[in-house]
């Protein structure tokens, strides 16, 4: 009996679905091919044996690497694509915002453009002058609501568009969250948005790839990858998951880069450059170690880390010292270290020849989330501090990414362990 | 035999699905077409108004010069009431509508290719809005046509009041025709120049320029076989000789609307789920 009730709430019922795509080179392949019944395709699975079933009133987010087959799930959902097999059952009416400013022409007024870009998604003549004064203050434009759409700024039409698009009520509801546009505070004003509906008990398939808005706002998640469905289930586990995978992506794609960087360590060698005070020593290998000292370019806030230098070669001077910079994508020198400040030399007045490694330990790297990249060097040490000291230095050689233990993402260039607790009331009134 | 009683009902069946699609949605229908002759003559001075100079300009050409440069005489041919000029236009105003609209519907899918795969919109409406721009262009065309043949003959054929008849019939045909063109313009672009091409050629295999006399024999069954012919004949009837000339005609003209009424709705039904693989 109550197997029966869940049955009948299921409003979206997807089962075996596929998608190939067949990709003509030209028209004229389209046409051979009806003609000479010979292939001229080459065929790309967009989809591939995806089944799922969303109940009335869920929110569901659907995540997945860009070129993953999400748009073309939800096209197929929406109606406006077919299939190659499978089913799709859908139970109500569906509005589906895959693209903004549908319906809408330069040439006419921002009202003739909301009343003809409502039709288009599916509002009827009534339900969108009705809406009208609603959807022209949420996007803020009441002043310039009767002059032509382009004479808008483009960051006006992305606030129209968006506010015509959202303020259809369906059934079901397909939103790809890219679509809220425009400056931060509209941004911010068009999630919320979204979020009143997620909360309003409509039932929402939500694409996104944020992570973060996915545990927090979504009942279940989805997650697509390379046509298949990964991954189904609770919100916050798939969105944690696919951090995850994002990580590792994260990982490989600073391994090949820091490929190429090797490279460069390779020309900078051979070329002399950065080599100001003469040749003889040189930086042959640069290493990140994570807190179990194995190498990784993936770090996770707080965690102990080490950087590894070997050298060879030979110099006469009497003061060698090693240093590392750490700069991020947004600023230079985000930390760094080097030993003369704290009287640490390789060697102690003798000339050194050879070869060896020396290591940086930073015991809790704080860094907040995002992209770094590491600058190793060798000088001497004279006074004052001369370019000319400098025996070999390497500008960003390796490429690392620090990520949180938390989904959401922040801009945060620092992020120590904070300590938080709860004053006793006495103690605020300094008694 | 079952069969065939299966292939009719569907055709009913699918006739009836489409008007009631368009019942639902004229709303959106009849603001898709204004949209859509806007669209053509926005940011211009006249702006719409180039949607009525057109068709005068056009008409007006042609009496222009078949009245005062040609002056083509036809008194005293038997069983001609009205002058050239009246005959030509009879059977040119519902061609220059069709010719408009195989061209124009070619084109209706493939140039709302957002409507079609990012929003869900009932496509259906997008070859009716050009059924009904084109029929913009026979109204203009008409009522030049009637001050015309007031002025020259002082009256006009008790037959005008048929006229509503005929160009229902009319626009159940090209609605037919939209569907078929439209879905074959979204797999194969080139339809629209093909059409333009075709539908020039067409003007002079149509009995619009000759008199009913002047054809030759052999030239005869190409009339037949061509079914807008049965479309001018009726016109003709309605617009120049003023009494049933060409009974049969009508028979014709109105089976050919039905079937393809039915055969464009269910081209169109069939191949519009894939319409999103090819635009």
């Amino acid at each position: 009996m109550n197997d029966e009730a869940a049955a009948d709430d299921v409003v979206i019922r997807v089962r075996n679905l596929s998608k190939l795509y067949k990709v003509y080179a030209g028209p004229l392949d389209l046409v051979k091919e009806v003609v000479t019944g010979r292939a001229r395709h080459s065929e790309s699975w967009a989809l591939r044996d995806v089944s799922f079933e969303v109940r009335r009133g869920e929110v569901v987010g659907v995540i997945g690497p860009n070129g993953a087959g999400k748009s073309t799930l939800l096209k197929i959902i929406a109606g406006t694509l077919d299939k190659t097999s499978g089913d799709v059952e859908v139970k109500g009416r569906i509005s589906a915002i895959l693209e903004l400013g549908t319906g809408f022409h330069e040439e006419y007024t921002g009202r003739e453009n909301v009343i003809m870009g409502g039709m288009c998604i599916g509002m009827s003549r009534q339900e969108v002058e009705a809406k009208f004064d609603e959807i022209v203050r949420f996007a803020e434009l009441e002043h310039v609501i009767d002059l032509p759409f382009k004479t808008y700024s483009s960051g006006m039409k992305a606030r129209l568009t968006f506010a015509t698009a959202i303020s259809v009520e369906p059934d079901i509801f397909i939103v790809d969250e890219a679509l809220a546009a425009g400056d931060a505070y509209f941004v911010h004003k068009c999630l919320k948005r979204i979020r009143e509906i997620c909360d309003s008990g409509a039932t929402v398939l939500f694409v996104t790839h944020a992570e973060a808005v996915v545990a927090e706002l979504c009942d279940r998640a989805l997650w697509i990858d390379k046509a298949r469905l990964y991954a189904q289930g609770d919100a916050f586990n798939v969105a944690n998951a696919y951090t995850q995978s994002v990580c590792a992506r994260t990982a490989e794609m600073n391994e090949a880069e820091n490929d190429q960087l090797r490279q460069k360590l390779e020309a900078t060698m051979q070329t002399g450059q950065y080599e100001l005070g003469g040749g003889g020593m040189k930086i042959t290998a640069v290493r990140l170690l994570n807190e179990q000292e194995q190498p990784s370019t993936v770090i996770t806030c707080g965690e102990k880390a080490h950087i590894e230098m070997d050298w060879e070669g030979h110099t006469d001077h009497p003061k060698i010292y090693c240093s590392f910079r750490i700069d991020s994508d947004r600023l230079t020198a985000v930390t760094g270290f080097m030993g003369f400040e704290f009287g640490k030399f390789l060697n102690e007045g003798r000339p050194i020849s050879g070869r060896g490694t020396v290591r940086f330990t930073v015991p809790h790297l704080e860094l907040g989330e995002g992209t770094y990249y590491i600058s190793v060097g060798m000088c001497f040490h004279t006074v004052p501090k001369a370019a000319e000291a400098i025996l070999h230095h390497i500008d960003r050689i390796l490429r690392f990414t620090v990520r949180r233990t938390i989904l959401n993402h922040v801009p945060y260039l620092y992020e120590p362990t904070i300590e938080f607790r709860e004053m006793p009331v006495a103690s605020i009134h300094g008694q | 035999m079952r069969a065939i009683v299966h292939h009719a009902k569907s055709h009913v069946g699918a006739c009836r699905e489409i008007l009631l699609l368009l019942t639902r949605y004229r709303e959106l229908t009849l603001a898709m077409a204004a949209r859509e002759l806007r669209d053509r003559y926005s940011g211009q001075v006249l702006g719409i108004l180039w949607a009525i100079a057109h068709p005068v300009f056009m008409i007006g050409i042609y009496i222009f010069l078949f009245v005062i440069v040609f002056k083509i005489k036809i008194a005293g041919v038997p069983g001609m009431p009205m002058d050239y000029t009246t005959y030509l236009l009879s059977g040119m105003i519902p061609w220059l509508a069709m010719h408009e609209l195989l061209v124009r519907s070619s084109s209706a899918i493939s140039s709302s290719a957002n409507l079609v795969k990012q929003v869900v919109f009932p496509i259906e409406v997008l070859p009716v809005r050009t059924v009904l721009t084109s029929l913009l262009t026979m109204a203009v065309s008409l009522a030049v046509l009637v001050i015309y043949t007031f002025a020259t003959h002082g009256s006009i054929p008790w037959t005008y009041a048929l006229l509503p008849v005929l160009i229902l019939i009319q626009v159940i045909w090209m609605t037919g025709l939209a569907y078929i063109l439209s879905t074959m313009g979204v797999f194969l672009r080139d339809t629209k120049d093909l059409m333009q091409v075709g539908a020039m050629m067409c003007q002079y295999l149509l009995p619009i320029f000759f008199l009913p006399n002047q054809v030759p024999e052999l030239f005869r069954p190409v009339l037949y076989i061509n079914p807008f012919s049965y479309l001018i004949w009726c016109y003709q009837d309605l617009l120049y000789f003023g009494r049933f000339e060409h009974p049969w005609a009508w028979l014709a003209s109105a089976l050919f609307a039905f079937a393809f009424f039915g055969l464009g709705y269910r081209v169109f039904r069939r191949a519009k789920s894939v319409f999103g693989n090819v635009l």
